[in-house]
Order: C-alpha cells, then sequence, then structure tokens
C-alpha cells in the first residue's frame, strides 16, 4: 500500500505537487494519468524518497522509503529508461543493485532470464534500444521479488510484444496480491491495464476512481447519419439542440438514446444511413477533466 | 555497510575509465620523475651544478607524483560525477535511500585505490628518478616515502568524494582540486602550510605528521558538508 497525505512539492515558485491525498491499495494495478508536467513522476520521486516533499507525506507500507534498510525487498522501482550508467554492462549494473541489498547472483541471472535481455546484458546500458532499455529497468524492479512496484512511464518504447508482455506482468503482479503503481499519459493504455485510475493534473488530483466509475456519469452518445441532404436538414431540425454536427451529413447526439433518435428520424420522415450507439470512453471524460489543466497548451491557430 | 562497500567496488572495476586513469597516473608519475631527475643531471652534464652534486630521490619524486596523482583524483571523482551525469545516482539512492551510506561506501572505495594507486605511483616513479638520477641519487628511506606519498593520495581521493557529491559536475570538480591540489602551492608559505597542496607536499616531504592534519582536516571538514548536503538535497 502506498499512501500520500496532503503531499505537497514545490520547486522555487513552481508547485510539481499541490496537496495530494491518495492512497494505493494492494492486489490493483493503479495508474496515475495526467498530461505531460502534470507531477506523476514528481510523486513517484518523492514516494521513493529521491526528492523531499515541501510538507505532507509518502509512505510505502506504513514506512517512509527512506528510512528502508534493504529497500529492494520492499519496493521495486523503475523511473527512467536511461537511469542505468550507459557504459557498464547490464548485469554489472543489476548486480550493484543487488550487491547493495545483500542479494545473491543468483537473482540477477533469474531477473536477466525472465525479462529477455540475456543476449545483452554483457553490454554497455548505453547501447541498449529504448524496449532493452525499458526491459533492464523493470529488471532492477523485480530484483528483490518486492511486494510494492512503481512503474514510470513502462511501455513507452515497447513493441507490440513487449506491450503486452509488460500488461501481462502488472496484471500477474496485482493478482499476486503486490501493489502496482504506474504512471502514463496514455489513456488507451491505461484504460487496457489499470483497475484503479488516479488523475493528475497540474500537481492536483483530479480523480481517483475505477474506468467504469470514471466513465459512469457521462451519458452515452449517439452517433447518426443522413443518407441524404434533405433527410439531414429535417433531422437536424427534429433533435434540435440536442445534436451537434460533426459532418457533411453527421451528427453527435447527447441526452437521447439510439431507439429514441431512430423514433425521432421516422416521424421526420428522415432516412438514415448509420445510427450507434458510442460507448462514453475514458478518452472523453479524461479530456474533459484535463482540458484546463494541461500546463502546455498547444495554440491552435 | 559491507554490502555498500562491495557494490561500490564492483561498480568501479565494471567500468573501463578508472583502468585507464590509473595506468595514466603511473605512466605520468613515472615520466614526470625521469624528466625532473634528468633535468637536474643535464645540470651536472652542462657544468651549472658541481659534478658532485645529488639530489634526494624525494624531491623529483614529490612533484611527480603531485601532478601524477590527478588521474588516480579523476577515477575517485568518476564514481561521483559520473553517476549524477548519467542520472545513474538515481538506481543508487534507490538500493540505498540512506545517503550517508553510499557517501561513505565511495569514499572507503576512493581511499583504498588511492592508497594502492599511490603506492604503485610512488614505487614506480622512485625507479624512474633512481634510474635517471644514477650515481647522484640520495635514496633517502623508500619504504616510508612510498607509504607518505600513498597515504597522501588516498587522502586526495577521499577529498575528491567529498567535493564530488558537493558540486556534482564533473569538470568543477577536477578544476577544484587541481587548484586545491596543485594550484595553491604558489601561495606564500604562511597561509599555504594550512591549505591542502602545501600540506600534502610537506607531510610527504617527512616534515611532520601535523602537515597530514591539515590535509585530513580539510577532507573531514568537506566531508561532512557533503553529507549534509546529499541528505538535504533533492537527487
Amino acid at each position: 500500500m502506498i499512501e500520500l497525505q496532503d503531499l505537497t512539492k514545490r520547486y522555487g515558485d513552481r508547485t510539481a505537487v499541490d496537496h495530494v491525498t491518495v492512497t494505493v491499495p494492494s492486489g490493483r494495478v493503479t495508474a496515475l494519468l495526467g498530461p505531460n508536467g502534470a507531477g506523476k513522476s514528481t510523486i513517484m520521486r518523492l514516494v521513493l524518497g529521491l526528492d523531499r516533499p515541501t510538507s505532507g507525506t509518502a509512505l510505502v507500507g506504513g514506512r517512509r522509503y527512506a528510512e528502508l534498510r534493504n529497500p529492494l525487498r520492499l519496493v521495486g522501482a523503475h523511473l527512467d529508461a536511461r537511469a542505468f550508467h550507459p557504459r557498464r554492462s547490464g548485469r554489472a549494473g543489476l548486480m550493484a543493485l543487488a550487491r547493495y541489498n545483500g542479494f545473491a547472483p543468483a537473482r540477477v541471472r533469474a531477473v536477466i532470464d525472465e525479462v529477455g535481455i540475456g543476449a545483452v546484458a554483457g553490454k554497455p546500458a548505453g547501447t541498449y534500444s529504448l524496449g532493452m532499455a525499458q526491459r533492464l529497468g523493470i529488471a532492477g524492479a523485480m530484483l528483490g521479488d518486492p511486494g510494492t512496484v512503481l512503474l514510470d512511464e513502462p511501455v513507452n518504447g515497447l513493441d507490440a510484444d513487449g506491450v503486452r508482455w509488460v500488461r501481462a506482468l502488472l496484471r500477474r503482479w496485482a493478482a499476486e496480491g503486490r501493489t502496482v503503481l504506474l504512471s502514463s499519459h496514455l489513456i488507451s493504455e491505461v484504460e487496457l491495464i489499470a483497475d484503479r485510475v488516479v488523475v493528475i493534473g497540474r500537481g492536483r488530483l483530479l480523480a481517483d476512481a475505477t474506468p467504469a466509475a470514471f466513465t459512469a456519469g457521462q451519458q452515452a452518445a449517439v452517433d447518426v447519419a443522413a443518407a441524404d441532404e434533405r433527410s439531414f436538414t429535417l433531422l437536424t431540425q427534429a433533435l434540435g439542440e440536442h445534436a451537434e454536427r460533426t459532418g457533411a451529413d453527421r451528427l453527435r447526439v447527447r441526452g437521447m438514446d439510439a431507439t429514441t433518435v431512430g423514433r425521432r428520424a421516422q416521424q421526420a420522415g428522415a432516412v438514415l444511413r448509420e445510427l450507434r450507439t458510442d460507448a462514453p470512453s475514458l478518452e472523453e471524460a479524461y479530456v474533459r477533466l484535463v482540458g484546463d489543466e494541461t500546463e502546455y497548451v498547444a495554440v491552435t491557430r | 555497510m559491507r554490502n555498500a562497500f562491495t557494490a561500490e567496488w564492483g561498480k568501479l572495476w565494471s567500468l573501463r575509465s578508472p583502468w585507464f586513469c590509473l595506468a595514466a597516473a603511473v605512466l605520468l608519475t613515472a615520466i614526470l620523475a625521469s624528466t625532473l631527475a634528468n633535468d637536474f643531471v643535464h645540470d651536472i652534464r652542462m657544468g651549472r651544478l658541481p659534478g658532485s652534486a645529488t639530489r634526494p630521490v624525494l624531491e623529483p619524486l614529490i612533484q611527480a607524483v603531485q601532478v601524477g596523482q590527478l588521474a588516480v583524483v579523476a577515477a575517485a571523482m568518476l564514481m561521483v560525477t559520473s553517476e549524477y551525469g548519467t542520472g545513474a545516482i538515481r538506481s543508487t539512492l534507490l538500493a540505498r535511500p540512506r545517503r550517508g551510506d553510499v557517501l561513505l561506501a565511495k569514499t572507503a572505495v576512493a581511499v583504498v585505490v588511492g592508497f594502492g594507486a599511490g603506492l604503485v605511483c610512488a614505487a614506480a616513479g622512485r625507479q624512474a628518478a633512481v634510474l635517471a638520477l644514477g650515481s647522484h641519487a640520495v635514496p633517502g628511506e623508500p619504504v616510508a616515502d612510498t607509504l607518505r606519498l600513498a597515504v597522501v593520495v588516498a587522502v586526495a581521493c577521499g577529498f575528491t568524494t567529498a567535493v564530488g557529491f558537493l558540486l556534482r559536475s564533473g569538470v568543477g570538480t577536477l578544476t577544484t582540486m587541481v587548484v586545491l591540489l596543485l594550484g595553491l602551492q604558489m601561495i606564500s608559505q604562511r597561509i599555504g602550510v594550512y591549505l591542502p597542496a602545501q600540506a600534502a607536499v610537506r607531510f610527504a616531504g617527512g616534515d611532520g605528521v601535523r602537515h597530514l592534519l591539515v590535509l585530513t582536516g580539510w577532507t573531514v571538514a568537506a566531508w561532512f558538508a557533503a553529507r549534509l548536503l546529499l541528505i538535504r538535497r533533492d537527487a
């Protein structure tokens, strides 16, 4: 379990994390979701004792990470695909972590095999592809067989195989009762992996819910396309303010189900080419939530 | 603490750069000692000095080690600054969040390596100087001289670890160490004896343990400052 209590971090006059209180439970995959610069990585660094909170606390298993003697037995973390010395071999890098925590060399061989970097383990880590570097980082996180795992953007740079592998790994860890916290800016990825979504924007906690509960507040939208121009005009009149034009002959309807839309079309005498219910997506909920919390907004002209 | 030391020891030798640094240190010391000794012999040949003139081997040797040690210092520095440069320091601090342990382990490795490298440098430099001086050499006390020089290099390396953690940058650390160990040699003796460069040379020259205390005092002060900052600062 990871507990953040009123956690705040300021760098100079910039507030990276702003009074965040969240509990990350065990036996689940929890995702920190937010745009770039939202404070996801900072939260992880605070949990791992790399940075000191300005105020508030971050506890792992009820203790501050900085107080742990052999932390890798309890907490595994993979923050950055380039956290290993580029001119040291992947194996030597893992060995150093293992020695610090008193693990046997056999454990290093085991994790190298498990993540599938055996062929490159003797080469300098700087020569690894991003995917290999991610696997090396994950190997480091699983070295001590820890009950809590933190992964910062673990699927970045992985190929399709690698992504599936990470997903399966995280699911298995959660099923084994471990606490799994990952960060991501990819909504589609989070939707597939996470049991729980914690949304962060500009350092503030915006939502903390299951993906289902997250989208529950939203109504499904109905997409409807008219067969011809006349039908489109009739349809637009019949649906009134519920409809929003999304294409030449296309409308998106809210506050009405597909049956009602079909019936209105029939009454108006409009011929339809397409009628379909668009299930509420995490993406839409997220965009609405984060919309004005993005730190770097691209100006569209 | 043993785990931390073993980890840092393994980390040092799993890179190629320290091997280059140590080889460079030995070579540099030997060449310098030989060159400095040769100058003396040359002066005799040119008649600027009487044919019976002699020179203690320790004199060119100290100067040679003073410069040659900088390559050993570079190896000690890399243990710290290359981790900050590459981001590997985060892995290290995740493995051992008690940061004082990390500083202590790296310092211990640097001191041990510095002592060993200092012995080899001093021995090689002595051989080179003896060879060049020939019959004009005053041997002094080979064992004691070599040990004192090794101690100086060991302390310099520990000093470097501390400065590395204080500055976190390779260029800054190396520049600072060159000034502290070499540059301050130029300062007037009245103040200079209390500064690292002259204290190191005087102790190596057999001027007394109090000079070693001066050098160690600076090192210990830098070390505790580094410890305080390391614990307080964001990694």
